[in-house]
């Protein structure tokens, strides 16, 4: 009686945690309201923000392109886009990023990093959340020349 | 009342499991990775909780265990186990079946090395698993096993949390990874308490063995005496863990009830049948070496449940912390009815008979011995302890008294269904469950 009591304890608590682990994916997949939110970023971007921009250079003497180049690789870094795409063989060489430029346009770039789900609804890619000025930069950084 | 414990402690159980799990939610709106993908991500972050809860549970904490008694936690760890190895082997495979390509991980070669950590934690488990449910058929000695079982589960355990640093999109913000440390942390300072504290205080705390006295079926009455301090204070009826010819360090402790009462006398006993490979060795203690004990533990006690008259029901080895109660009761000069139904197969086999037969004389008891092979002439009861035999021998005030199994797993399920179908209360009857070893 005690070992049923125990399994019934555990049966219990196993159906519990599955369920709220199902309530946990519903809580983050609540409508599609925030997809076209994100999907919203994407189109009423200008295209080419941030990314063509006048060639002046900054107190340290780097172009604009240079600093959002260099701010994309901290963003890059920071969301771990590695742990899937690789650059110049860093990486995991699953999902090469070389050359991507010529491969997509900008808005397509973008969509795949903030709503993967509209180039493929089948993919198992989350969408990032990032500000204006990372999402920007991080467009900037993977199309840039040195590894296209 | 029971049942309202058990809410209670299946609620802290979820909190502490999935806690960690929903406060992720918190400060992210959206990530548009579809359902089941968070589904499968929520079922390993779930499962791998579950696996730090794992080392909780059998961490010892008195208090924590007391309402249950000690076996319904450890039989709690060994199938809740099973239920967190089904959410972590899930994990990977809901998320490969909603996108193929992840299946390339399973490539060591070629996978990132958090991926490999992960798949590493899976196979750790899958171990863990198959040496602790098949460990007899698969012959490992206990200790070994023991050992095995402690770093199979603090790798399965380790590598899971590496696998969730190193991919690290839900534990991105500090304050989150923080947060997430904190928990590992937690769960690697319980071992570090179970494994490096617990054993440096009892190693402080030594004991002197003073007796090893045989007693009728293959058993022994180890004696030990605390050498330099107190020992503890405990309940009749209570089990501690038993270290002999080894180093608290060692994990070669083995839980045995204390056969022993608590009034007057300092010595502590533990009445020991010959079963496996440790007891075995109970016969080669001598007097004057050291041991350790661990304890007190369990719920199983007349004193946590104050009745008019107490029913005690033993099979085999299981007079052991029924006589720390008989001895206590003795002790106290308490004068409260005790009947006492005692299986054995063999009259010349049972054991502490001669110490049963002094008590008599000594307390309000009752005594009911129920052989499975009686000696010619016997005219007591044969057989095993059936509702026939309960009915015949239980006042017709059985449903005010409170009753104590200990025996077999099958003796005792038998007799709780019995006692169930002679209208005895379920909250009256106690058992506990030593199928540990």
């Amino acid at each position: 009686m005690r070992i049923l009591f125990a399994k019934l304890l555990v049966v219990v608590t196993g159906l519990l945690i599955v369920m709220l682990a199902f309530l946990f994916a519903l809580l983050r997949n609540p409508s599609d309201d925030a997809r076209v939110a994100a999907v919203n970023q994407v189109t009423q971007t200008t295209p080419g923000a941030g990314v063509v921009a006048p060639a002046t250079s900054d107190a340290n003497g780097r172009t604009p392109q240079a600093t959002a180049a260099a701010r994309g690789r901290a963003v890059y870094d920071e969301q771990r886009c590695r742990a899937c795409h690789s650059i110049e063989g860093e990486g995991n060489t699953r999902a090469p990023l070389d050359g991507v430029g010529d491969r997509l346009t900008e808005r397509e770039i973008r969509l795949w990093i903030v709503a993967p789900q509209e180039m493929n609804p089948a993919v198992a890619k989350r969408g990032y959340e990032l500000s204006e000025e990372d999402l920007n930069a991080l467009v900037v950084y993977v199309t840039a020349g040195s590894h296209q | 009342m029971r049942l309202a414990w058990a809410a209670f402690w299946v609620a802290v159980y979820l909190c502490m499991a999935l806690g960690p799990l929903f406060v992720l939610l918190v400060g992210t709106t959206q990530t548009n990775a579809g359902f089941w993908w968070d589904f499968a991500i929520a079922l390993g972050f779930a499962g791998t909780a579950m696996m730090g809860m794992q080392f909780m549970l059998t961490a010892r904490f008195k208090h924590a265990m007391a309402p249950f008694g000690i076996d319904i936690i450890y039989y709690f760890h060994r199938y809740i186990a099973v239920v967190a190895l089904v959410l972590i082997l899930a994990h990977p495979i809901v998320l490969a079946s909603d996108n193929p390509a992840l299946l390339g991980f399973l490539n060591p070669l070629r996978a990132p090395w958090q991926m490999t950590a992960g798949l590493a934690s899976i196979v750790s488990l899958t171990m863990l698993m198959v040496t602790s449910w098949w460990r007899r058929r698969l012959s490992l000695h206990y200790d070994a096993w023991r050992r095995w079982h402690s770093a199979l589960a603090i790798a399965a355990l380790g590598l899971a949390l590496a696998h969730i640093g190193g991919v690290g999109h839900y534990v991105a913000a500090p304050w989150k990874r923080a947060l997430w440390t904190a928990i590992g942390a937690s769960w690697l300072g319980v071992i570090a308490y179970v494994r490096i504290v617990s054993p440096w205080s009892m190693l402080r705390r030594p004991y002197d063995v003073v007796d090893v006295r045989p007693e009728r079926g293959d058993a022994w009455t180890v004696v030990v005496r605390p050498r330099g301090h107190q020992g503890f204070r405990y309940h009749p009826g209570q089990f501690a863990w038993l270290t002999l010819r080894a180093s608290p360090f060692a994990m070669h402790e083995h839980p045995f009830s204390i056969s022993s009462s608590p009034v007057g006398s300092e010595h502590l006993e533990f009445t020991i049948k010959e079963l496996g490979d440790f007891t075995a060795t109970i016969k080669t203690v001598r007097s004057g070496e050291t041991a350790f004990v661990d304890g007190p533990y369990g719920a199983f006690t007349i004193d946590r449940h104050p009745a008019r008259g107490y029913v005690f029901i033993a099979g085999g080895i299981g007079i052991a912390p029924l006589m720390g109660m008989l001895r206590a009761l003795a002790d106290r000069g308490d004068t409260r009815p005790i009947i006492l139904f005692y299986a054995y197969r063999r009259w010349e086999r049972l054991t502490c008979r001669e110490a049963i037969e002094t008590l008599r004389s000594q307390i309000n008891l009752r005594v009911i011995y129920v052989l499975g092979e009686p000696p010619e002439g016997w005219d007591g009861e044969t057989g095993r302890i059936d509702s026939g035999v309960l009915s015949r021998h239980l006042p017709s005030t059985r449903r005010n008294l409170h009753y104590f199994v200990c025996g077999p797993e099958a003796m005792t399920e038998a007799v709780e269904r019995a006692l169930y179908d002679l209208g005895v209360p379920l909250g009256q009857l106690h058992t506990e469950l030593f199928d540990m070893a």
